[in-house]
Order: C-alpha cells, then structure tokens, then sequence
C-alpha cells in the first residue's frame, strides 16, 4: 500500500523521527534534508533513510590510513566526509562501511544541491554519480550488504531542470508508519496544567 | 519587533496591488446557502492566467463548541483554496476533509484550508439591521471591524496541502504567503455575501445590502498564538530579507533631499488618517493600551514635524526620524510606516526581494578563525548571558503531541524539555562559543565539525548570519523576559495585520484586510490606499 504525502511532511516528519532517535538537531536536518531530496527525485531511498535514523555511531572523524583519510561509519561520520569533500579538505575520501547505498546517496544528493558539486559514489567496482537536482542513477538492488565506499567531487555541470514534482508522491505505508510513530515521539502529552498554559485558555473566545 | 505597524510593504498590500493591476473578477461560480446561512459556495477568478477557487462551507455550530483555539473540532465556517475550478467529486472530497480541518487529508490541488468563526458581537446584529434595511451600528462596527475570525491558514504541504514549491514559481504566488491571504481576503468577501444573504431571506423586501464604505471596514478577524512565533527561528533567511526590505525602504525615504508637493500633501494626510485610526484602535490589554494612549498623546505632540512646513524642507523623513527617536517604539515604528507610506514608486520593488527559497548551509570551507570572529561580531548578545542562572533557561519550546500545536513550558515543572524545539539559539550559539575556545585547533569547519558534530545547527545559523544581518532574533527565546506576543506582532505586521489586540503575552486578535477594497471595488483606482484604515474612510 502506498500513500500521498507531500513534501514538507516528508522533510519535517523524517527530521523529527531523527530527533527522537536522538540526533542533535543539526545532523537530525540533514537526514529530513536527505528524505526531501529522495523524494523530489521519487526515489527509493526514504525508508532507508529511517533505517540510517536509528542509535548508531556518532564518531565522524577521520583516520588517515596510506595517505588517504577514512572515515567511520555511520551518518555523522558520512555527512562530515561530504563537508570534507566541499570544503575542498581533500579531493577523495573513503568511508569503513555502509548498509545502504540509497540511504547514502540521499545524504549525497542534500550535499551537490547545497554545494552544486558532483559526487562519486564507488562501491563493489559500481560507481554512481549524484547531482542535484536533476538525475541519480542508483541500481536496482543494493551492490553489497556492507563495505567501503569511496567518495570523490567535482564541479557540478550546468543542470537542467527538474520535473520532481510531476505527478503524485507515494510511499510504503509500513516504513512511513514508522517514521510517524518515531516522529511522534517528539510530541509532548498534555497537561492539565499545560493546556491552562496554552495560548489563549482561560479567556472566553466569543466576541 | 513589538512595535511594528503595517507597512506598503507588507503581503497583503503587495496582494492587493496585484488583484487591482490584474483587475482580477471574483465570480460566485455556486451558492448553496440555505435562509438560515448553512451550505456550500464556491467562488471563482483568474489571477496570472491560472483559475483558482475559494470552496466555502458553513453549518451549525453551538455556541459552547465556539472557540478560537487550536484545540477547536468544529467551527461556524470551512474553506479550501483550489488550484482550479472544482467538480462535484471534489467539491464533495474537500467537504468531508476539510470540515475535519487538521484530522482530514487533502491532495496538492488544495493549496490552503482554513476555518473561522463568527463574531458573536457583529454578525447577527449586522443581519438584523440589514434586513431592516439598515447599515451596522457604526460604533460596534469599530469595536468589532470583522464578521468572522479565521482561526488558522494552512499551506505549504500541511496535511497533504499542495508544497509551497509547487506554485512559488507562479508570478501570483511569488512574494510570501500570497495564497494564504488571498485566501483570507476571499473569506471576508464570503462573509460580506453571507450576510446579506441571511438578511435578505429574512426580508426579502426591504433588507439593505452592505454599502461600500461599511464593507470596506469589515475585515477578517484573526486569532494567532505561539504557533506563527517558531517560523521565525526556523526561516533565518526569510526573516533577514522581510527585515531587510524595510530597512532598506526606510532607508531610502530617509535619503530624500525633498519632497514634491504633491508628496508633502498625502504625508500630511497620513499623518491625519494614522491619528484617527489610532482614536479607533482600543483594547482591553491594559499594557497595550496604555502604549496605544502614549502613542496618540506624542502624534498629538508631533504636529508641527507632519505640518505642510516642516515636510517642505529639506530631508523631512530623515528630521522626522530624529524626532522619533526620543519617543516610545510604537511612534519610532509608526514613523517607519508613515515615512515608506507615499513613496510607492521608490520602494515597491522592494518587495520581489522579501521570498526567498534558500535554506541556511554550512560552509565547510570556512577557516575557523572565521567561524570565531563571526560569533564575537554577530552573537555577543547570546554570549554575554549566564546560563547557569535558572531565569536564562526558563521556558522551553515544545509541539504538543494532542493537537501539534507549538506551547511554551516551563523548564523547571513541565516534562518534555528532552524534545524542545531550536529556539534556544542563543544558548547553542553560546555552547558553540564555547568549544570553539576549548577546541584550539585552527583548520576548517568541515574539521571542526568532524570533532564536534553536535554543532551542526548552531555553525549553520552562525554562517548564515554573515551575509544575513537580519537573520535572528537578538533575544535570549527561552528565558524569563521573553515576551512571544512580540515575535507575533512583528509578523502579523508583515503580513498587514492592524488593530492588534494581546490577550496574553501568547496571543493576540488582529484584523486583517480592514480597509482594503472588496470584490466590487479592487479594480478601482484607489485600490491600493488602505493603510491605517478608518472607519467611514
């Protein structure tokens, strides 16, 4: 089953399941970042996205191993590599292990489209080139389970413009289901004493 | 901020200026109200070469199920703005949601919804005397100044709403919040046909129909608590270029060596209009009023700077702006509004400048002594502050989980501070502040991130700050002092609102659309003269 959802709740109900999975709040922007790009392109990648959410390592930094720096894994540690990328503190860079190469290359996708830069996505001898907006190429399945990825950028070429939000925006309902639920975490139950507080109680409303 | 008044800059003037340039014809495509006011209508009209439609509904509502407040189920009155002209499936589709308001689902051919409420005081004294054949009393009409009060307006993707995204690039829709208002300006010129509908079915011979004058100053009412107050935070960029675009019109008035007769003229009336309808704006909000009586007493004071003498010499806005200056906030603010106010010509462009569809991004690049010096030069108001002292921390942001609705708690006595919202910026900003000093290592701030990851959203603000000198808010949001209604007067005076009327330091009352012209009379040449609006005018 899918549903239609748009595309602020995407951004904003991923960013606040990463919120209650315990990401500070920057890093919990860049994985609604992240959904709302996976969505404008209609692709595949949210509920990996949510997966990426969950408790994991917080390291992000760098080792350097033969000349090259290696980072964790992990989100944090992925999102400081793109920073590393565009910030032009190296050219290449390689990251110990991912799950998900949709999930990641959401978190690429934010990062061209923040910085206008190409990203290289190299895995298994597969590699993918993200930009934003206008084309991802992502396999049909996942190349490996788990394994390095090397990451490189480049200058972003002129981009065409995109045509994301033609036609509907679905998604599975099981994996958005849990995003709401983890998202709802960050609501806070009300009070007695919380709703007398609210804006506008205790006053008579008519006119 | 809690001084501002309407300005031509504000959203709903840059809407109107388009409805009149457009001579944009609202037509009432279906009208299925029954005598006592209950049913359906929808209203049609082109605006930029696209159709779009104000779907209405109406129904019952028992007195004791009134209120204003988001926690509300049932309202007088609901409506969506369609992207089109509706067909019966939808018109049926958007009923059964939108009668549900924040519990309904809508697709992206709805691009807002809202609700209001009747005013209890004004509506069915202006039906009976309608149907009498008579105006409104002239004296409730400028107690109340609205039939009915919306109480919220979506958009912007809310519950399935159409993205903002999605029409941004549509000349109609390009400045902010422009669906929304439209919409709101549709509801009031629904009330106005409500009313003496409901009139007219109760006499059909002899009732009256509203005159122009009187459905000029019958506005919309409106409702707004803390959820407007974190929109702020949350859209530094946006928040820079409105404040900007003032600033940058007051500046300009400001540099002119004289005015042209005819410009010293209209200053002048200005001047006269904004005292009456100060003499008209009353409130029970005993601090407001008794900023509102200090306001009228220094206008009255300031007579000679507004005479056809003083602004016939040279640089008039600017002496008049030193003359505020050792006034209170409001006249400082007022002065701002009525210098802008005749130079539409000068500044008006200004307004293509106030949307912005850029996020804040972090510049990985950026030499950390940078990242130093920005924090020093821009944040040591959120730096100079002690923390540690209970009153610096007192409040926390929330979402309540009932009816996702943005609360203020108190640290020290509510839970869930664990899932605050950002609006502590000045006391991240003072963390950040704070490894930056410990954290001795130079380098970039893609490197320092990588050492403290944490930091993301406070290096984030802190960079956007640097080309963004308007970005935040100078104030500490989570301590004892803050005043929210501040926050909400400064972007209800963006948005065009008058009369703001505080309930609380939560919530105020405002009018909006309370003088701007109506279906009938949007083409006509004065269209776009509605500031400090009153009543009879």
């Amino acid at each position: 089953m899918t549903r239609e959802l748009s595309l602020n709740e995407i951004e904003l109900t991923v960013r606040k399941a990463a919120v209650a999975c315990g990401w500070p709040y920057g890093l919990a922007e860049e994985f609604g970042r992240a959904a709302l790009w996976a969505a404008e392109l209609k692709l595949a990648a949210i509920c990996e996205i949510i997966e990426l959410a969950r408790p994991g390592p917080t390291t992000a930094e760098p080792q350097k191993e033969g000349g090259r720096l290696v980072f964790p894994e992990g989100v944090a540690a992925l999102v400081s590599a793109l920073d590393y990328l565009a910030g032009k503190q190296a050219d290449e860079v390689a990251i110990r292990a991912t799950d998900s190469l949709p999930g990641m290359a959401a978190f690429a996708g934010t990062a061209a489209k923040s910085y206008g830069l190409e990203f290289e996505v190299a895995k298994s001898g597969v590699t993918l080139i993200i930009a934003a907006p206008a084309h991802c190429w992502l396999p049909e399945r996942d190349i490996a389970p788990a394994g390095p990825v090397t990451l490189r950028s480049r200058a972003a070429p002129l981009l065409q413009a995109s045509n994301a939000l033609a036609g509907e925006l679905l998604l599975d309902n099981g994996c958005w289901a849990e995003a709401v639920a983890l998202a709802r975490k960050t609501l806070v139950p009300e009070t007695d004493a919380s709703r007398e507080r609210g804006a506008g109680a205790g006053l008579l409303d008519n006119d | 901020m809690g001084s501002f008044h309407a300005t031509r800059l504000s959203f709903m003037r840059v809407l109107i200026r388009r409805l009149h340039a457009e001579r944009v014809r609202v037509q009432k495509r279906l009208w299925e109200i029954d005598r006592d006011g209950f049913g359906r209508a929808v209203y049609s009209f082109v605006i930029s070469g696209r159709h779009y439609s104000l779907c209405a509904f109406t129904a019952p509502l028992e007195p004791e199920a009134r209120t204003d407040r988001v926690i509300a189920t049932a309202w007088d009155a609901t409506f969506a703005l369609f992207d089109g002209i509706p067909d019966g499936p939808d018109l049926e589709r958007i009923r059964a949601n939108v009668e549900r308001q924040e519990a309904g689902r809508y697709r992206p051919t709805e691009l807002v919804i809202s609700r209001a409420n009747k005013s209890v005081r004004l509506f069915e004294h202006t039906v009976d005397r309608l149907a009498d054949g008579k105006q409104p009393d002239a004296d409730l009409l400028m107690r109340t100044g609205y039939l009915m009060r919306t109480t919220a307006v979506y958009g912007n993707g809310k519950f399935g709403i159409a993205d903002r995204c999605r029409i941004s690039g549509r000349s109609a829709f390009t400045a902010p919040f422009q669906a929304e208002l439209l919409t709101v300006w549709l509801i009031r010129g629904f009330t106005h046909d409500l009313v003496e509908h409901v009139a007219s079915s109760r006499n059909p011979g002899t009732s009256a129909r509203l005159d122009q004058v009187t459905k000029r100053h019958l506005g919309i009412g409106n409702a707004t608590g803390l959820g407007m107050a974190p929109f702020l935070v949350s859209h530094p960029i946006l928040l820079n270029n409105w404040m900007l675009a003032r600033e940058t019109a007051f500046a300009r008035v400001r540099g002119l060596t004289r005015l042209t007769e005819a410009q010293v003229g209209r200053a002048v009336e200005l001047f006269g209009r904004a005292r009456r309808h100060l003499s008209e704006w009353n409130v029970e909000d005993a601090r407001q009023m008794t900023r509102i009586k200090t306001l009228r007493s220094e206008l009255e004071s300031a007579s000679a700077p507004f005479s056809e003498e003083f602004l016939a010499g040279a640089f008039p806005w600017e002496r008049i702006t030193c003359a505020a200056s050792c006034m209170s906030l409001e006249a400082q603010e007022l002065a701002v509004s009525l210098a802008i106010e005749p130079h539409g010509d000068l500044v008006d462009d200004l307004a293509d400048g106030m949307s912005s569809g850029a996020l804040p991004e972090i510049d990985p690049g950026m030499p950390v002594r940078e990242l130093r010096g920005l924090v020093r030069r821009n944040y040591s108001w959120a730096t100079g502050a002690d923390y540690g002292n209970p009153e610096s921390r007192w409040y926390f942001w929330y979402v309540s989980k009932e009816k996702m609705e943005p609360r203020l708690g108190d640290r020290h006595r509510d839970p869930g501070a664990q899932f605050e919202l950002p609006l502590d910026v000045a006391l991240k900003v003072k963390e950040l502040s704070r490894d930056l000093d410990a954290d001795k290592a130079d380098g970039s701030a893609a490197e320092f991130l990588a050492r403290h990851p944490a930091r993301r959203y406070a290096v984030r603000r802190v960079q956007t700050s640097a080309n963004a000198p308007y970005s935040e808010i100078r104030e500490n949001l989570i301590g004892a002092e803050c005043l929210p209604i501040d926050m909400l007067r400064c972007k209800l005076s963006f948005f065009g609102a008058s009369k703001f009327d505080p309930k609380s330091d939560l919530w105020t009352r405002i009018t909006m659309f309370q003088g701007a012209p109506s279906f009938e009379t949007v083409a006509n040449s004065d269209a776009d003269d509605w500031c400090f609006p009153v009543q009879g005018a």
